[in-house]
């Protein structure tokens, strides 16, 4: 029998780099991820498109490139959202149980989840997702309420929301290379599933992703993502810090957090120095490395902080029994995981992706491609048997024009 | 007063809203190429599913059709008249088409062969020129240019009975068909040649006819009372002399040059004898039309003579300048 297939690719649109994945749904139940390509960004600035034009010709140059290396044609997209215009709001409904044995129907739960679902955007904004917690029956949490007894039930959503104009740059920037985005998914919620596990989901965890220009978070409790955000913070800010601070170029600061930067004061010695390249040549200099660590640090520290603060009355560490996991690019610097600890007051380690990735792939900067195909799959095989499938009527189509394309 | 804009759910206004319509102004080079080879693609497989679509649909009318079936058309079409478009002067008529044609009526219009049936005419040798047409739903329509008599001609094929035969102004042969008695009575006979058979079993054409059909239409038409008196042509002097002899029944011999106006020719002939009818009991033996002016003519009793004999030798002195 002729397995059916279909040709996704994920993109992210970063501050640092635009990153390709071409990932094969065989059967709408296993993932192949078949081809990679990246391009340095260009034309955004803390995850918003400011130059169409040099981010077009990046992203399309990074999809050819992966397109090229799958040696398949993609059908769709996934595109991951991130930037400061994202917020979200929370927002329940409720419904008394109609039946007058007080068997929760369908209906019921689909009134609640419209009622939940109803409130309303304010002007130029547009959705993103409706991330729903779990359902309470009188009061009850259960993961489905179908069938059970009860007077009341209760559900609630986090409405994820943007921007409108910047949502659309993305996509218009996607169908710019002849392709329809699929799916939009948030990068925080496409780089939490993938460093962490349903097990962890369940006893409550905070998944940071700090990228170069946005740092993108969720909180997961009882195995659902309770809130998420994005701060317009990253890696960038301690490259700058550094730049200003040991008058460094931009270049220079980026080398000198990379190689000697830290999230916590590890130094105890004031005179101990780093060389700025370590090759004693000319315009070669040293710094104390206690002062590279303070900018880092501080800087780090002030990242989470404002992280902790923005998720407000949500964080509450009883709640986070797997506790804090970081990722993303940024999350390399050295110690990262000691100043989560101290800020969250919650145990607190680097994401790791899984082992049977390829190795160029296991870098922490992937966490979010790699992530927006795992959540598709997810999604796909959350949904109907018949959505889960992929599409009947495009299969001999599509099967003849990879034969073309792989030709 | 303005209508107030229906307030959207958040459902409604998911960024799955956003038209994703290929803008050409946000394509970069490489998607304007990935666009086109996209268009390229789909243009060849719309090809091929035609051509494979084409396949398919020719095989199974080619699987569904039964030859037999084919054959349905024409034979839904089968001959049901014959129609006859002759020449006004033609004599040829249905019943003879009919019997020399031999199609049988209910024959398949097309299996009918148009090229055997126009050889079938075309032997007949009375016949000049044939077309024949197909008019569905069931005619045969066929169009008859005949040759005219000019002369009769009586040959012996061999077995001793002579048989009268014609001759047309293409000098031809035949064996008339259909012509009125009193019209064929009316021909003169052919003289003073010898048909030699050709290797169908008849007669080569005789040469000069166009001719003597030439001096006969002129007698005919401007001295019929001439004409009706002629008996014969004699051709024996025409390819050395160029000279026709018409043997008449008042007048044996008179000679008349294909090099000269017939119709002149004829007016002194017409003169010549009706003055000679007047003026003189003798009878004219011979006249002689081919000197042009002077035409010296013959009688036949030196008794009769106008003048004497022995002072002129009756073709000098008796030439129509002298009557």
């Amino acid at each position: 029998m002729i397995s059916k297939s279909r040709i996704i690719g994920a993109v992210e649109i970063g501050t640092h780099k635009v990153s390709v994945l071409v990932g094969e749904f065989a059967g709408g139940r296993r993932l192949n991820i078949v081809g990679l390509g990246s391009c340095s960004s260009q034309g955004v600035i803390k995850g918003s498109i400011v130059d169409f034009k040099a981010a077009s010709d990046c992203t399309h140059a990074a999809i050819e490139a992966a397109e090229r290396k799958a040696g398949a044609r993609i059908d769709g997209i996934y595109l991951a959202q991130t930037g400061a215009h994202l917020d979200g709001f929370y927002h329940e409904g409720s419904v008394n149980v109609s039946s007058t044995d007080n068997l929760v129907g369908r209906q019921d739960i689909e009134t609640v989840g419209k009622l939940a679902r109803g409130k309303e955007l304010p002007a130029e904004r547009t959705m993103v997702h409706f991330l729903r917690r779990p359902y309470r029956l009188d009061g009850q949490t259960v993961p489905n309420p179908e069938m059970l007894s009860g007077r009341k039930l209760e559900v609630g959503f986090w409405a994820v929301h943007g921007d409108k104009r910047r949502i659309s740059d993305g996509i218009h920037l996607v169908n710019g290379f002849n392709l329809k985005v699929d799916e939009i998914i948030l990068a925080s919620l496409a780089s939490g599933t993938m460093v962490t596990t349903i097990e962890e989901r369940k006893n409550g965890v905070l998944v940071l992703d700090i990228g170069r220009g946005t740092t993108d978070f969720v909180l997961y409790r009882e195995g659902y993502p309770w809130m998420t955000g994005a701060i317009p913070v990253g890696g960038d800010h301690l490259t700058n810090d550094l730049a200003l601070g040991l008058r460094l170029t931009s270049g220079q600061a980026e080398a000198m957090k990379l190689r000697h930067g830290s999230a916590v004061i590890t130094s105890k010695d004031r005179n101990e120095k780093v060389w700025l390249n370590g090759d004693f040549a000319i315009g070669d200099r040293h710094f104390p490395r206690m002062a590279v660590e303070q900018i880092t640090a501080v800087r780090i520290v002030e990242l989470l902080e404002v992280v902790k603060k923005k998720l407000g009355p949500a964080f509450v560490p009883e709640m986070l029994g797997a506790g804090v996991v970081l990722t993303g690019g940024t999350s390399k610097l050295m110690a990262i995981d000691e100043a989560a600890t101290q800020v969250f007051g919650l145990p607190a380690r680097r994401g790791d992706l899984p082992t049977n990735l390829a190795d160029e792939l296991r870098d922490p900067g992937y966490s979010t491609v790699l992530g927006l195909l795992y959540y598709g799959l997810n999604q796909i095989n959350e949904r109907s048997p018949i959505a889960a499938a992929p599409r009947a009527q495009g299969g001999l189509m599509e099967r003849f024009t990879r034969m073309f394309a792989n030709s | 007063m303005a209508k107030l804009k229906k307030k959207e759910t958040p459902e409604e206004r998911s960024w799955r809203e956003v038209d994703q319509t290929v803008n050409p102004r946000t394509m970069s080079a490489s998607g304007r190429r990935r666009f086109a080879f996209a268009a390229l693609r789909l243009a060849l497989f719309g090809t091929m599913t035609a051509g494979i679509l084409w396949g398919v649909t020719e095989i199974l009318h080619t699987l569904t059709s039964d030859a037999s079936a084919m054959r349905d058309p024409a034979q839904a079409a089968p001959l049901r008249e014959i129609v006859l478009i002759n020449d006004a002067d033609g004599v040829l008529g249905q019943e003879w088409l009919e019997h020399t044609l031999k199609v049988r009526k209910g024959t398949p219009l097309l299996e009918v062969d148009l090229c055997q049936l126009r050889d079938r005419l075309l032997r007949v040798r009375q016949v000049r020129a044939v077309e024949l047409r197909r008019d569905f739903p069931g005619t045969l329509t066929v169009t008859l240019r005949e040759r005219q008599p000019v002369l009769r001609v009586n040959v012996q094929p061999g077995n001793g009975e002579s048989r009268t035969m014609l001759v047309a102004r293409d000098g031809v042969v035949y064996d008339g068909f259909g012509y009125e008695p009193s019209r064929l009575a009316r021909l003169p006979y052919l003289d003073g040649v010898r048909l030699a058979h050709n290797r169908f079993g008849g007669y080569q054409a005789v040469d000069g006819m166009e001719d003597v059909a030439n001096l006969l239409q002129a007698a005919e038409n401007s001295a019929p009372g001439l004409y009706a008196d002629w008996k014969s042509i004699s051709l024996a002097r025409l390819g050395l002399y160029d000279e026709i002899v018409v043997k008449a029944r008042a007048i044996p011999q008179v000679v008349v040059s294909r090099k000269l106006d017939f119709t002149q020719q004829l007016a002194r002939l017409d003169y010549i004898a009706d003055y000679a009818r007047t003026q003189s009991e003798a009878t004219v033996q011979r006249i002689d039309l081919s000197l042009g002016g002077d035409v010296p003519v013959s009688f036949d009793n030196p008794a009769s003579r106008l003048l004497p004999t022995s002072s002129v030798k009756p073709s000098k002195t008796r030439t129509s300048r002298d009557l």
